[in-house]
């Protein structure tokens, strides 16, 4: 086993693990790996051969098959070309026979490799993607180097040349045992040359490439985490699970920060992020009622961060800055806080909000996505503060809300009669409607039992949860005292979406995962004013939401900084980011500033460009970024080089210290007189000569000049280097020479000599 | 030169792949993706142009070259540039007709700057003759096998190739010769031997350790003792059949060899003469045909004299009248025709070219219509 067909291998092994990360597909990884494993022990270990063709063939076939498949049933997405890719990349590596199969198993890696960002741009990804780069390219570049002598082996063998054309070895790689420590060297210098050139330059177009042109030009291949189940549910279905993920799978990023931009929140507090309202109960299921849907109001979001109306209210500043990690394509749900007032997106897409319930939607690509909310959280009670007697005074309706179960009913009034409360809405007064829902509340979280465990009821769920089974989970909760509000007459919504509990101080932010989805209740105490109670025991909250610190616990809020971070800087990164980087170039136009990277369609792009004219800013912003990347690549190139060149680094200051001690550098003076007198070293031009070109040039010191350049000679080739004597005699030769030299050189420089 | 290869056309194309995803969905990791493989598209270039552009190269054929036998290209590489190395080189003839050679690939890992260094490569005759070398390449598509990049010289070279080294029948000298020489003791000659022959003036040349200096020092010059040795046997190999203007074309030279009978008798007169050599012998070689005629001697030099001559024997036939021949009282004669053999000298082996098989050990052709090799 050489060290390339270990490079092979680890680099096969990275990429599977790469995909497997990011399409979270473990079992197909660990298989994957062990058909690797496999084909380590069969084919690639001392002494080890190639499976025979006729097994290779079947194993083919099945892999053709396991696609054929796909594609009759018309999933053939990435995931499925990743998987195949990795049963092809198995098959490969037992199939190991030539140059040829090398080169297909490389690019097989490379392809799984693409897979994987196509898949998912989390940050082990990236990391997984990084560590597979570092692997592959020296195995592409040893692969190159193995191929040649490999070639030249076989055809001499193949002209029945014997062995002289390489050593005889297994076949599929001869050659790589004559790898040399040069031939390791300059692959490795080539390798380091290429890893550092490819991630500067990635990073550069990944800065400058504008956002936002041809987005969704293809449908929605190429958006990682496309489609991915994120724990949250639009509807309710008891009895099925959907709320009660416990997948610690990050699902978005939130910050909610005042009108100064500081964070309005901290450690301790929990944010409720709504996400579908549900108002229409039918056998155990929570929708959202056809009436809501048609009372949307649908609108569009043109250009990213373009303010969208939801409703008319006090401008607090206050904003909810989320960013969803995956969203499909198509329509999906917006999360935020009550009370919405505008929304900001980093994309053009259209936005639809409920008239009444506030419910956000989106309609737009697959992705990351990232909005940005104004919210006026106490706008209703200051509303309410002031409008009380108002409220109180209008009269209910006629139609007064019900639930469609007997058993709710009188479970409810039950409850109500047992407290003293009217139990009939019309001869209660409205400022009791708030006590009654609290009363309801206090009741299920002292009485009921929470579970994750998802619970098999027998009839309707919420009759049976209120009067058998007395356990569930927050959706029964807020089920059952939706359900008991609107036996009683008071309006009520199952509210369905997560809490933001975990809050991460190092990066003033809430972490929020799949884990944390969450339902609870929205009722409407007074006339359209809608409050939000949570009746799940707050105890069993806080050990699912709220889990107490541990070691681990703080660890992972340290690795999620990390993710945060890579997910704002890297994956959030659009063009409002480019604009804010464009915005540090001096130079640049506001309108520039504006625009940059924030076209949105190619048409408005062409009539820009058609518009404007090459103006000094216009320079001013080229040279700026020019200045800008070659700044960034210089620093990479150099940080990169000289951490993973140390050693070379300190051998090469060696060197020079070496060469100075050994006197090299009076060879360094005569080139310097020559070249200020007129005659400089050429290009390609051996000392010897240049010292005959430049005595000829001024008739004279040939001698001397020849002697320094010997000197000079052994002072390179010489391991003893040069010996005091020789360097004062070098010294001497120089002064001497700049004796005679110095007269032409006035001539030339007062220009005495015409030239 | 540079072209873009098959690897090459694979990883454009899985570039444009990710540009087009990335710009599809908007997906920075594959932005970056993207960027890594446009700079591997850069620096490839660089490196690979790099390393390159110092190559020089000069190619040489070593040895004598004999038809279906590989013989060795030496290729002589240097870097004169003074900061890149090149690497992953391959060589390879280029403009040689592939009827008449098939040529191998050279490499070389790698070629530091101002080192200059020899590789191997090998070519394979499959017919007899002059062949032209017009032209080699230097080639190499690192570091990621982007770019197929060339370097191409226009350097002839004639590669001289003998007629294929076969094995006659082992009674076939003895055929020839009889029982010619065996009282070895009376036919002695002048040569490297221990029996005194007499003393000459020196000429240029004798060895050293030949002059007789008690000799020498008695007259105005130096002299040089001769020795005798034991003669050898002569064998004269005669070829009478008429050269074919133009040679078929077939890909084996047994192929050849069957369909062209001068091709035959030059196989089988160039193994009587390594075969004589061999033995020791002394041997000539006459091709009356082409008015060829080598005189009898003995050793390796004259063997490859003949090899030479019976290599680059073409030509049109000349029309004269030929002198009455025949060989010495000590000197066989092998005498190759194609079924006229009236114009062979009295007592000469008569071998048949039109039928190799006969002579020529293990000589087998798998084509119908062909026996089995009789020798």
């Amino acid at each position: 086993m050489t060290r390339y067909d270990l490079r092979c291998y680890a680099a096969a092994a990275v990429a599977v693990l790469a995909y497997s990360a990011a399409a979270v597909e473990f079992g197909y990884g660990l298989l994957v790996l062990l058909g690797l494993a496999l084909a380590w022990r069969i084919s690639g270990g001392r002494g080890g051969s190639p499976v025979p063709r006729w097994a290779i063939n079947v194993l083919l076939l099945g892999a053709a098959v396991f696609a054929g498949f796909g594609l009759l049933d018309g999933q053939l997405d990435v995931n499925d070309f990743s998987r195949l890719i990795g049963v092809l990349l198995v098959i490969k590596m037992l199939d190991r026979r030539g140059p040829r199969d090398d080169a297909q198993m490389l690019a097989l890696c490379a392809f799984l490799t693409v897979g994987a960002v196509l898949t998912s741009a989390s940050l082990l990804t990236a990391g997984l993607i990084l560590v597979e780069l570092v692997l592959l390219v020296p195995a592409v570049l040893r692969f190159q180097v193995a191929a040649v002598e490999h070639r030249a082996f076989e055809a001499a063998r193949r002209l029945g040349t014997g062995t002289d054309a390489g050593k005889e070895s297994r076949p599929g790689l001869p050659a790589v045992l004559t790898f040399g420590p040069e031939v390791v060297s300059a692959v490795k210098a080539s390798g380091r040359s290429l890893l550092v050139v490819a991630f500067v330059l990635g990073i550069i177009v990944f800065l400058v490439m504008p956002r936002g042109l041809g987005r969704s030009s293809f449908g929605t291949w190429g958006a990682s985490s496309a489609g991915r189940v994120t724990g949250f549910n639009d509807e309710v279905q008891l009895g099925v699970g959907g709320l009660i993920s416990d997948s610690p799978e990050v699902v978005a990023d939130v910050q909610f920060v005042d009108a100064d931009g500081r964070p309005a929140t901290g450690e301790g507090e929990v944010l409720y992020l709504r996400g579908a309202v549900l108002d229409e109960y039918d056998d155990g299921r929570w929708v959202r009622s056809q009436e809501a849907r048609e009372r949307s109001i649908e609108g569009r979001i043109f250009m990213p961060n373009q303010p969208y109306s939801i409703t008319t209210g006090r401008r607090t500043g206050e904003k909810l800055l989320v960013t969803l990690r995956a969203v499909p394509r198509g329509r999906s749900h917006l999360f935020a806080l009550f009370r919405p007032i505008t929304v900001k997106s980093d994309r053009g897409q259209r936005i639809i909000h409920g008239r009444e319930d506030l419910q956000l939607e989106r309609v737009g690509g697959a992705g990351s996505v990232s909005y940005e909310i104004e919210v006026d959280r106490f706008g209703t009670d200051r509303f309410v503060a002031q409008n009380r007697d108002l409220l109180l005074d209008e009269p209910r309706p006629e139609e007064l809300p019900s639930f469609p179960s007997d058993v709710v009913g009188e479970f409810a009034r039950d409850l109500l009669r047992a407290e003293g409360i009217e139990p009939d809405a019309a001869r209660r007064a409205r400022e009791i409607d708030e006590r009654v829902v609290n009363l309801f509340a206090t009741t299920l979280i002292n009485n009921y039992s929470y579970t994750l465990e998802v619970v098999a009821s027998t009839g309707d769920p919420v009759e049976w949860f209120l009067t058998e089974g007395r356990i569930g989970h927050c959706e029964y909760f807020a089920a059952a005292l939706t359900a008991l509000c609107r036996s009683v007459g008071i309006d009520a919504r199952v509210v369905t979406g997560y809490v933001a509990t975990e809050w991460n101080a190092q990066t003033q932010h809430y972490t929020v995962r799949q884990s944390n989805a969450h339902a609870w209740v929205e009722a409407e105490v007074l006339p359209g004013i809608w409050k939000r109670f949570d009746p799940t025991p707050p105890a069993d909250f806080g050990a699912i939401h709220q889990p107490t610190p541990t070691v681990w616990s703080e660890i992972r809020k340290l690795i999620q900084a990390v993710e945060f971070a890579w997910v704002t800087g890297v994956v959030s990164f659009d063009s409002d980011t480019q604009r804010s980087l464009a915005s540090l170039i001096p130079g640049l136009r506001d309108g520039d500033r504006d625009n940059a990277g924030l076209m949105v369609s190619p048409r408005e792009v062409a009539r820009a460009r058609s518009e404007r004219r090459w103006t000094r800013a216009d320079a001013l912003r080229f040279l700026s970024w020019a200045a800008l990347c070659s700044g960034i690549v210089l620093t990479f190139a150099g940080v990169l080089g000289l951490v993973s060149r140390s050693a070379r680094v300190r051998r090469l200051l060696a060197s020079f210290r070496g060469r100075a001690r050994r006197g090299a550098g009076f060879y360094e003076g005569l080139v310097s007189l020559a070249a200020a007198a007129g005659c400089p070293r050429k290009p390609g031009q051996s000392p010897r000569e240049h010292a005959l070109a430049a005595s000829d040039y001024f008739g004279a010191g040939r001698s001397q000049a020849l002697a320094v350049a010997d000197l000079y000679y052994r002072s390179v080739f010489d391991p003893k280097g040069l010996s005091q004597t020789d360097r004062a005699r070098a010294g001497e030769l120089i002064r001497e020479l700049y004796r005679l030299w110095r007269p032409g050189m006035r001539r030339r420089m007062s220009g005495e000599d015409g030239s | 030169m540079s072209k873009i290869g098959a690897g090459g056309l694979v990883y454009v194309l899985v570039t444009m792949f990710m540009a087009i995803g990335a710009i599809n969905a908007q997906n920075n990791l594959l932005f970056w993706l993207f960027g890594a493989a446009l700079g591997g598209i850069v620096s490839s270039g660089f490196i690979g142009g790099m390393g390159m552009m110092g190559v020089c190269a000069s190619r040489r054929v070593v040895g004598a070259a004999r038809v279906g036998e590989p013989a060795r290209v030496t290729y002589r590489v240097a870097n004169i540039n003074r900061r890149a190395a090149a690497v992953a080189l391959s060589f390879r003839e280029r403009g040689a007709p592939i009827d008449f050679i098939e040529s191998s690939l050279a490499g070389l890992a790698r070629i530091g700057p101002g080192d200059e260094l020899i590789t191997h490569g090998y070519v394979l005759a499959k017919r007899r003759g002059e062949i032209e070398l017009p032209a080699f390449d230097v080639s190499s598509s690192y570091p990621i096998g982007l770019l197929l990049k060339r370097l191409h010289f226009e350097q002839s070279t004639m590669l001289l190739a003998r007629p294929a080294r076969v094995e006659l029948a082992p009674d076939l000298l003895r055929r020839v010769l009889g029982d010619q020489g065996r009282d070895g003791g009376s036919s002695r000659a002048i040569g490297p031997g221990e029996e005194f022959f007499g003393i000459r003036e020196y000429r240029p040349g004798d060895p050293v350790r030949h002059i007789a200096w008690r000799s020498s020092a008695k007259g105005s010059g130096h002299r040089v003792m001769l020795h005798t040795r034991q003669a050898p046997r002569a064998l004269w190999v005669v070829i009478g059949v008429r050269p074919t203007p133009e040679p078929i074309a077939a890909q084996d030279w047994r192929e050849r060899a069957l369909g062209d009978p001068f091709e035959a008798a030059t196989t089988i007169a160039a193994a009587a003469i390594e075969a004589a050599r061999d033995a020791g012998l002394a041997f000539g070689l006459r091709i009356p045909e082409l008015g060829i005629e080598v005189a009898t001697s003995a050793g390796g030099a004259h063997a490859e004299r003949c090899l030479d001559l019976l290599a680059s024997a073409s030509g049109e036939r000349i029309e004269k009248e030929a002198a009455a021949w025949s060989p010495g009282s000590r000197e066989g004669c092998l005498y190759l025709h194609a079924g006229d053999a009236s114009s062979a000298p009295p007592g000469a082996v008569l071998v048949d070219s039109l039928e190799p098989s006969a002579v020529i050990r293990g000589f087998v052709v798998d084509r119908p219509g062909y026996e089995r090799g009789r020798a």
